[in-house]
């Protein structure tokens, strides 16, 4: 049966890295996420999760197999926020958008003021914190209303603090705005904060090991700390 | 204003010194600083001085275009294409070390005593410096920010405007520096050895009149246009790409 429109269809048979021998890095990755639904992708570092997410955005497409993304437009928020140095941040959101896009100005408003940077819109991101340049970067991906969005350990390297008000920010911005949201984290208990289902990548070459459909009515820090201990329970067990 | 003011006490210094050494040499192998200034202000009044640095910076500024032309697509190239640089990055040695007064010669000899001529033997001199140091931007270009760019479709304008060049522009600003330092030099060579105006020529002129003053006076016009152009446009265009730093 073919997936509903909107969806995004991963048959990753197989990937990888040109040398003397290749080195495989993917087997046989096979995944389905419906329209506006967040999968979290997780797994331990250097597993190829990354990789798995470049082939996703299409920067990589050296491997074996087809990936069906919905149509419209894709945003990546990077590990790194990969926002250009030289440019301002109202200049970095306007450059994703295409030349002549109606209301550009009153768009990058609007998405720098959700993510609380209204103020810095002339600001270079070398001016501002770690923290900050996320948020901006966050609110690139989210300019461009895209319908695929993908998300590589967008909150790494940030104090636990910081990083939770990020979750938070992230979770009311899909609210508003539903994506198909893909998260690639080797953190469990962000992908439960966020995510509708994980998907349990492991093993060299990685394969899918694990899919778990999270239900739980609210996620508060005790909620998503008791199915934090079930799944890890669950994966121990197997 | 400290500082300008320690400037200007350095350039006075170095007039004080000119003049004193003035005192104990024959006037005719060292004039004295005012002799000189008094030369260039004729010089500036009869418009000949003019005239020739006029000619000069012409030449100047289209060998320099077209070294930095050239020498950015050549060096672009090599630092793309590894294959490109395995064919062809041993040339760029090979016409790294080869002097500019061969090539000046050359240029003579084979296009004949024309302006053109002038202007190739100039760029070509400076095209190899320039090709190295943008090779080795070419090479430190972010990937990452490349797929970043990919992914917000950019298309290929706006990566060429946004991402490439900010990245190469400390290289094109290195390249230029040195570029503009070299040229001013061979550009005297070459007016020297084969053109008929031009500060350059106007040195051979006064050293087989055995004229010093008019030898300092165009050498000071000189310095003094080079140290405008210093000032006036590498310093602040330099300040303006560098503002996004930290």
């Amino acid at each position: 049966m073919p997936a509903g429109a909107g969806s995004l269809v991963l048959d990753v048979r197989a990937k990888d890295f040109p040398g003397r021998p290749p080195r495989a890095v993917l087997r046989d990755v096979r995944l389905t996420v419906a329209r506006h639904e967040v999968v979290a992708l997780v797994g331990p570092s250097g597993c190829g999760k990354t990789t798995l997410l470049n082939l996703v955005a299409g920067l990589d497409d050296r491997f074996e197999g087809t990936i069906s993304r919905p149509e419209g437009r894709l945003a990546v928020v990077f590990q790194n926020p990969r926002l250009l140095p030289w440019r301002t941040l109202g200049d970095n959101l306007a450059l994703a958008l295409p030349p002549g896009t109606p209301d550009l100005d009153a768009r990058i408003g609007k998405a720098l003021d959700a993510v609380g940077l209204a103020g810095r819109r002339d600001s270079f991101p070398n001016h501002l914190s770690l923290g900050q340049q996320r948020r901006a970067a966050v609110a690139r991906a989210f300019v461009v209303e895209p319908e695929l969005l993908l998300l590589d350990e967008p909150f790494v390297s940030l104090d636990e603090a910081t990083a939770d008000r990020l979750r938070t920010l992230l979770r009311t911005l899909l609210e508003r705005r539903p994506a198909t949201v893909l998260l690639v984290t080797h953190d469990l208990r962000e992908a439960i904060t966020l995510a509708d289902r994980i998907v349990f990548l492991a093993g060299t070459p990685a394969t899918v090991v694990d899919d778990v459909r999270i239900t739980l009515p609210d996620r508060t820090e005790a909620t998503v700390e008791a199915f934090r201990r079930m799944i890890l329970e669950r994966r121990a067990s197997q | 204003m400290g500082r300008v003011w320690q400037h200007g006490l350095s350039l006075l210094l170095l007039f004080a010194a000119w003049q004193v050494a003035a005192g104990f040499a024959d006037l005719r192998v060292l004039p004295a600083p005012g002799a000189v200034l008094a030369m260039m202000a004729a010089g500036v009044a009869d418009g000949e001085l003019l005239h020739h640095l006029g000619v000069t910076l012409a030449r100047v500024a289209a060998s320099f275009a077209l070294a930095m032309t050239i020498g950015t697509a050549v060096g672009l190239a090599l630092g793309r294409s590894a294959l490109l640089d395995r064919l062809f990055g041993g040339w760029l040695l090979f016409f790294l070390n080869l002097p500019a007064l061969v090539v000046i010669i050359l240029s003579y000899v084979w296009f004949g005593l024309s302006e053109a001529a002038a202007l190739f033997a100039v760029a070509a001199s400076k095209i190899p410096n320039v090709a190295v140091v943008l090779r080795e931007g070419a090479r430190t270009l972010d990937p990452d920010l490349r797929d970043m760019a990919r992914v917000f479709r950019f298309g290929p304008w706006r990566t060429v405007r946004h991402v490439v060049m900010p990245q190469l522009a400390p290289f094109l600003l290195a390249a230029a520096r040195s570029g503009l330092a070299l040229i001013w030099k061979i550009v005297l060579v070459v007016e020297l050895l084969g053109r008929s105006d031009g500060v350059g020529f106007q040195l051979h002129v006064q050293f087989q009149l055995f004229d010093v003053t008019a030898i300092l006076a165009y050498a000071l016009a000189f310095i003094a246009v080079v140290q405008v152009i210093e000032w006036g446009i590498l310093q602040p265009v330099e300040h303006h790409l560098a503002r996004w730093r930290r």
